[in-house]
């Protein structure tokens, strides 16, 4: 029992950060159809900028946290502003140009941080004991804030001026900019809203993991195969596809080891693009 | 004199090694005929209208199966890169079937995840592949002259080879046809073309040149791992053949060799290379689309507006 | 003998539409038949049918009495039928001529030698026959244009080449007036008569009356989905009151 509630506890840590990933992306996507490969150096930036606030320079890890994500959300608004924006709606050549800052990112990260993986101390450490099971309240902490993160969105979306004027670009540009919605006030505001979820999720993991410029490229690979799964442009395909991989990853993760786990998202990433490429749930926000 | 214009560089690449034997030049330019080879392959999949992230993949596959087949069965390296190239062909054949109906970003992530699955494998299967840190002691080639020089004319050879066939394959009948294909599959069908046979051809095509040449790197550095065909190596097959300009034939060839040989004369190592890649990579997308061929159109109607609104 | 094209109880749903409901439609060897009805209709989904575009969802197409439903498109216009489409698709990119001789490739299998020797595409019969026929359309000033920047009058007419070049015994025209100048028409009907004294049969749908009951032995027309009259141009212009009900424009039964 005991066992399975460990594997359990897993497989929701990384449905977590998956679909906080997935979303960013999706939101991209949806609205700019553009794939923005570069979303997983954000996740990056925010937990080395995390670091370098939280260690470096010793403020305590709520502000630095606070800091870490407002610097990606104004990140957010330059990148929109100089590069994603005028490639709005040019699905190839905004691919090609993602993939050539994910290589600036990474590249700039490896020259200025090292090869030598650093690490943010544990904010809540302990255990807690569970049925038997040891859960570290960490791991409890992340799928706390993870849930809250995506009602928030969900909320968000929905119910908020801004958030339907997002729906309103996704379903029917032209007809949304006749209603008088500024596209460009709105390809801005999902530019911050994808990086500042991205941003939270890395703040929220970064103190269980051991942290390099590499780290971003496992969650934008999973949030990749997360959206093609639930569905391009879907939020509850992203969070279904997110379960799916996330509890997939611990299963294998725990009987084989992790690089298998990969190997499966991996195949099940072709099978689904192959035999199912809409995805699980039908295109809707 | 147009057709006479390819004979000047090939006249002094073959020459060249008479002036100078420096090894280390010798190696840059043996990686540029490696990677103008690859962008070009890769360029036959664009010409069908599709991009294509697997490219290193396959280049592993051919390189892998000949360098198994030399190190652990005796397999002459000759035939082993034979072989290799036949496996990479029956490859590219399995995929393209699969995922030839998928097109724009379906296809990327199709074989962007192809990539990272043939790298996991390698990773894991240690008893053919030597895992995580490759496979080392591959022999060279047999019955070339030692020394570097025999490999530079067997790239040169091969470069030749690949520049040619491509070259002729394109202006055929065949190559009419992906054009075709890429400017509109339904109006393709609709004329009575097999768009499915033909895009499993570029794939074929594509493929048979990434897996010759990946056999030959693995002859020729004698030690390959699974870090040399990641997927973002497959990245910078793209970034030769974008940057050089995917519209036009030369556009590969010269975007993989300025870049190669820039990146030596800047003595630039891991991760400045990666930067100055993706630096440039987005300023063409952004700012010259049509890559290094399209320079001199491009700069009869300069108009540097950094700053101004987008147009759709 | 069978008739060249028969059409037996087809369907086709998109989802919970139905295009196209039980529709019969028989088609004899040398005639030409209208196939009218608002927009809406199905005519363009039995053109997307028949030329393999769509598979049904039931019913079945015969072609020269062989089943040709399932086959893939580019194998039905091996048999010897072709299409134009409603909206010039032709390749944009491609010069006139190479765009026609496109259209002559799929009765002809490429040979490897060709590929191996380097020759040039269309550097063969192919090439004289394909300027015959833009001589035929007086469209040979034009071969070396691409085709994105001529008139849409006569992109028109590289659509009918193109379709031509195939050689087709069956040839669907998808409103071939449409756009066109009254010059324009005239010229387009003077093409497809002679095709016609060489052997073609057409089937045409059209929007532009007046030009198709000059030319169309038989029309068919098509309500949602529906067959609700076939007879002869002048039948079905006797039964104007009936169409004008279906139809609803004035457009339509004045004819322009």
């Amino acid at each position: 029992m005991a066992f399975y509630l460990q594997i359990a506890v897993n497989g929701a840590v990384i449905s977590c950060l998956y679909v906080l990933v997935a979303l960013g992306l999706n939101l991209i996507l949806g609205i700019m159809h553009i794939v923005n490969f570069a979303q997983g150096t954000i996740f990056m930036l925010a937990a080395l900028t995390l670091f370098v606030f939280n260690v470096s320079l010793g403020l305590n890890y709520i502000l630095a946290s606070l800091l870490s994500v407002m610097a990606i959300a104004v990140l957010g608004v330059v990148m929109e502003r100089l590069f994603f924006r005028r490639l709005r709606g040019q699905f190839l050549p905004s691919l090609v140009m993602s993939l050539g800052l994910l290589l600036v990112i990474e590249g700039v990260a490896w020259l200025n941080f090292g090869i030598v993986s650093q690490a943010v101390p544990p904010v809540f450490p302990g255990v807690v004991q569970f049925l038997g099971a040891s859960v570290s309240k960490e791991r409890l902490v992340i799928i706390a804030g993870g849930l809250v993160l995506i009602a928030g969105l969900f909320l968000f979306i929905r119910y908020t001026r801004a958030g339907k004027a997002i729906r309103a670009v996704e379903q029917d540009p032209e007809g949304a900019v006749l209603q008088g919605i500024d596209l460009d006030d709105v390809t801005r505001l999902v530019f911050i809203v994808s990086f500042v979820l991205t941003a939270l999720a890395a703040v929220l993991v970064a103190p269980t993991l051991a942290l390099d410029p590499s780290i971003g490229e496992t969650p934008l690979l999973k949030g990749l195969v997360i959206i093609v799964l639930g569905g391009m442009g879907s939020v509850t395909g992203t969070l279904l596809g997110g379960l799916i991989i996330g509890f997939t990853e611990s299963i294998v993760g725990t009987f084989y080891d992790p690089v298998a786990a990969s190997l499966v998202s991996g195949v099940f990433l072709m099978a689904i693009l192959i035999f199912r490429p809409s995805g699980l749930l039908p295109y809707r926000m | 004199m147009a057709r006479a214009l390819p004979f000047v560089p090939a006249a002094f690449l073959l020459g060249l090694p008479l002036f100078t034997a420096d090894p280390y030049w010798l190696h840059v330019l043996i990686m540029s005929a490696l990677n103008v080879s690859l962008a070009l392959s890769l360029r036959v999949l664009w010409n069908v209208g599709v991009l294509s992230c697997g490219h290193a993949a396959l280049m592993g596959v051919g390189a892998y199966t000949s360098a198994f087949l030399a190190t652990s069965v005796g397999v002459s390296p000759w035939l082993g890169a034979l072989t290799g190239s036949g496996a990479t062909i029956a490859v590219a054949v399995g995929l393209g079937y699969l995922s030839l109906r998928l097109r724009g970003i379906y296809f990327v992530l199709v074989t962007f995840a192809f990539n990272e699955v043939f790298f996991l494998v390698v990773n894991r299967w240690r008893d053919v592949t030597g895992g995580p840190s490759g496979l080392v002691g591959i022999p060279r080639f047999p019955g070339l002259p030692p020394g570097r020089v025999s490999y530079y004319y067997l790239a040169l050879g091969l470069l030749a080879l690949t520049v040619g066939v491509l070259h002729r394959i394109e202006r055929s009948r065949i190559g009419v046809i992906w054009f075709a294909i890429r400017d509109s599959d339904l109006r393709a069908q609709c004329v009575g073309i097999n768009v499915v046979f033909y895009r499993v051809l570029a794939f074929a095509v594509s493929a048979i040149f990434a897996g010759a040449w990946g056999a030959f790197y693995a002859h020729y550095v004698t030690v390959i791992a699974p870090s040399d065909f990641t997927v973002w190596q497959s990245v910078y097959v793209q970034l030769y053949m974008i940057v050089g300009g995917a519209a036009a034939f030369a556009g590969p060839i010269i975007g993989g060799s300025v870049l190669t040989i820039a990146t030596e004369l800047l003595r630039a190592t891991g991760p400045l290379v990666s930067v100055i890649y993706g630096a440039l990579l987005t300023l063409v997308m952004l700012f010259l689309p049509g890559g290094f061929v399209s320079l001199h159109t491009a700069l009869a109607r300069v108009r540097w507006r950094p700053f101004s609104r987008s147009t759709a | 003998m069978a008739p060249l094209l028969e059409i037996d109880s087809l369907t086709q749903h998109f989802g919970g539409l139905a295009a196209v409901v039980d529709l019969h439609l028989v088609v004899g060897r040398g005639e030409l038949l209208g196939l009218i009805g608002p927009n809406g209709a199905g005519k363009t989904t039995v053109f997307n049918v028949i030329s393999g575009v769509l598979a049904p969802s039931g019913g079945r197409v015969m072609f020269k009495g062989a089943r040709i439903t399932g086959l893939p498109a580019y194998a039905i216009i091996r048999r010897g039928l072709a299409r134009t489409f409603q909206i010039p698709t032709l390749f944009s990119s491609f010069s006139v001529l190479d765009n026609v001789l496109l259209g002559a490739y799929s009765r002809q299998r490429p040979r490897p030698a060709d590929v191996l020797l380097g020759r040039r595409a269309g550097t063969d019969g192919a090439a004289a026959r394909a300027l015959e026929l833009l001589k035929s359309l007086r469209l040979d000033g034009f071969r070396d244009e691409r085709v994105r920047t001529l008139p849409h009058g006569d992109q028109k007419k590289v659509e009918l080449a193109v379709a031509l070049a195939s050689r087709p015994e069956l040839l669907l025209l998808d409103e071939p007036f449409a756009g066109l100048s009254a010059d324009e028409i005239e010229d387009m009907t003077g093409h497809i008569r002679r095709l016609r004294g060489e052997g073609v049969t057409f089937v045409v749908v059209e929007h532009n009356m007046r030009a198709l009951m000059r030319i169309a032995d038989r029309v068919c027309v098509l309500n949602f989905g529906r067959k609700i009259a076939d007879g002869t141009p002048k039948e079905i212009s006797e039964n104007l009151e009936v169409i004008r009900a279906y139809l609803g424009t004035k457009r339509h039964a004045a004819g322009r």
